[in-house]
């Protein structure tokens, strides 16, 4: 067993913990210590590039939990995490999605407002330099870092109709050359950018890893937290088959959902949620064939979002939804008709979900995979895919649509792991409290979407970033 | 299981079975050249470039790569030789079949060329946006709206 004592020890190198580490950094004196322990390696980009070419394999696919269920959650356990394969959708949540209870009688009230989180909103746009537009459905006080991408004709149609319910993707595909990143070309491939345009933590953050305060180590997957008294002492790590220990003051635990409440479960934590109401959203695509308007003009994979339906009455009985205007995946699509090439649209329609109790991470008899159970998302959602067709003819009327194919079914992830370790007033409610510190062991911080205690439309990284920005904050001060 | 679920699953396994038997006397290829040559006679377009448009795809796994797999292949197998009445997933089958098309086309300078259908069209090879990037010739790189 290695003994050492670090003032910080975070796990995962993923946005939750590199923004984490990063208002940490700003902040800490230069005898500060440091250690970030990276279950995978950097597998970096010019790699990755290679890999997509053809000139170089993929690494070897690795079971990284066990499940019953067909449902997929995925995720990248290198260096970076996900931001290596995420398509870089940054809009911000609504400011009602902070207070689905007390609006709409639906799930919990988050114990934080929008205005909370606000000025964190903005620090994370600024780190990531987020295009975007100038009038949003969400507040915003000042123009985004980088000029807005282009709308489609498509979507200028719509957005002349809806107004700030309809607008360009916030993004962090970058509009213009910035930093390390080039320009998005809409190139459609953005799970690897070819020009490096979307943010990730290899090109804009890896320098904090190379801060003298801060020692990574690679190849290692934190499985417990040693407890005492309430309190946690150390870190229990297994690299290359044999078992290490890392002491120190403050723990933040940085890996997705999964991992996250499965350490906390192997440590012996107790609390109700611990590993309940894991989450995700639910995504179905629909084709609209066009009778004289071609689609052309975006500059990006995911043009527009439409919020017609997104935060409206009816969601007191039905989920929300975050419309995506999409331009295809790999290459672009077009339409197999004479004279009708790119007389087509793709919109993705994107429900929010209710974290359900039963959806849920366990102990396994292997103390490094979690085991996952998923049994069906929450009723609120179904409610909601039913009612997707009535609210297109409703607010799709405005485009000159000869036909609309639906897909008829569910996308089997949307990529985006929740829930597992929620956020609440109190510990009979969820895992951490509203400054992600966790009920229980009051020095240990839990990170990430995890701690999201109702699912919004909304893509989850921005927001949870913008939570690492403020648990620091508020945990060490400023 | 219910009587839809029960009909579906049927569909899908006569497919599944008659996909297969005709893969084994029936190649990838030859399909892509016939969809395309059907699909495309109305556009100036020399037979050459389907042909080896379908040889292309498959030497450098691109259908693979796009997730066209073995599943959606057969799917389009059996639905090329199928009489269209109306049948379900007959509008999936289109979509795939459109894949096709359009893949192929923008692996030619038809898009670039801002969709005329009055030119001949040439063949430049497979649209890849890693060893070509910024190519889509739908973006505003193309058009300023």
């Amino acid at each position: 067993m290695q003994q050492d004592k670090y003032d910080l020890i975070l796990v995962g190198t993923s946005f939750a913990s590199s923004f984490f580490l990063k208002k940490f950094l700003e902040n800490a004196p230069p005898s500060a210590k440091v250690l970030a322990i990276e279950r995978g390696k950097l597998f970096s980009h010019s790699d990755r590039l290679k890999v997509k070419r053809g000139e170089m394999p993929p690494p070897a696919w690795q079971e990284t939990y066990l499940s019953k269920s067909d449902k997929p959650w995925t995720f990248d356990p290198n260096f970076g995490g996900s931001s290596n394969c995420w398509a870089g959708c940054t809009p911000r949540f609504m400011p009602n999605d902070f207070k689905m209870n007390s609006t709409y009688g639906i799930g919990v009230d988050w114990p934080i407002s929008y205005e909370d989180i606000d000025d964190y909103y903005y620090e994370v746009e600024d780190i990531m330099s987020i295009s975007g537009p100038d009038v949003t459905p969400f507040p915003r006080k000042k123009s985004y870092p980088l000029p807005t991408h282009a709308l489609s004709t498509v979507d200028r149609v719509m957005q002349k109709h809806y107004g700030e319910l309809y607008i360009s993707q916030p993004a962090a595909r970058a509009s213009r050359a910035v930093g390390n990143r080039g320009a998005c070309c809409s190139s459609i491939v953005c799970d690897v950018c070819p020009v490096n345009s979307k943010f990730t933590i290899e090109n804009t953050l890896k320098y904090l890893y190379e801060d003298p305060r801060v020692t990574l180590i690679d190849g290692s997957q934190a499985y417990a937290l040693k407890i005492e008294n309430n309190v946690a002492k150390s870190v229990m790590v297994r690299k290359a088959g044999k078992d290490l220990e890392f002491h120190a003051e403050t723990i933040a635990l940085g890996a997705n959902p999964i991992f996250n409440s499965h350490i906390l479960l192997n440590s012996g934590d107790t609390l109700d949620w611990t590993g309940a109401g894991l989450s995700d959203q639910v995504g179905t695509y629909a084709k609209v064939y066009l009778d004289d308007l071609e689609n052309v003009g975006g500059s990006s994979l995911i043009t527009a979002n439409g919020y017609m339906f997104y935060d409206i009455p009816e969601r007191n009985k039905y989920a929300g939804c975050l419309i995506e205007s999409s331009q295809g995946f790999w290459s672009p699509y077009t339409r197999n008709e004479f004279g009708k090439w790119r007389k087509i649209a793709l919109f993705k329609f994107i429900f929010e979900d209710l974290p359900q109790k039963q959806n849920r991470v366990s102990v396994s008899q292997d103390i490094l995979k979690p085991n996952v159970v998923f049994n069906d998302i929450s009723d609120y959602a179904k409610e909601g895919l039913k009612n997707l067709k009535s609210n297109v003819d409703k607010y799709f009327s405005v485009l000159p649509i000869e036909r609309i194919e639906y897909d008829g079914y569910n996308q089997e992830s949307e990529y985006h792991i929740c829930g597992a370790t929620q956020m609440s007033a109190s510990s009979d409610d969820g895992v951490v409290d509203k400054n992600l510190v966790h009920h229980t062991y009051r020095n240990v911080l839990v990170l990430g979407s995890g701690t999201f205690p109702t699912i919004t439309p909304a893509n989850p990284t921005l927001t949870l970033s913008a939570l690492s920005l403020m648990a620091a904050t508020k945990y060490f001060g400023s | 299981m219910n009587r839809r679920k029960f009909i579906s699953l049927s569909i899908l396994s006569i497919i599944g079975v008659a996909g297969a038997s005709i893969l084994a006397f029936y190649d990838f290829d030859t399909l892509v050249f016939k969809i395309l040559k059907h699909d495309l006679k109305r556009l100036s377009i020399e037979e050459k470039y389907f042909r080896k448009f379908a040889e292309e795809a498959r030497k450098t796994n691109y259908w693979n790569r796009i997730m066209f797999n073995n599943k959606k292949k057969a799917f389009v197998f059996v639905f090329f030789f199928l009489p269209k009445v109306g049948l379900p997933y007959e509008f999936k089958y289109e979509q795939l079949r459109g894949r096709i098309v359009g893949d192929f086309l923008l692996a030619t300078d038809f898009f670039v060329n801002k969709m005329d259908e009055t030119r001949e069209i040439k063949y430049i090879g497979l649209y890849d946006p890693y060893l070509r990037p910024c190519q889509n010739p739908f973006s505003n790189l193309n058009y300023e709206v």
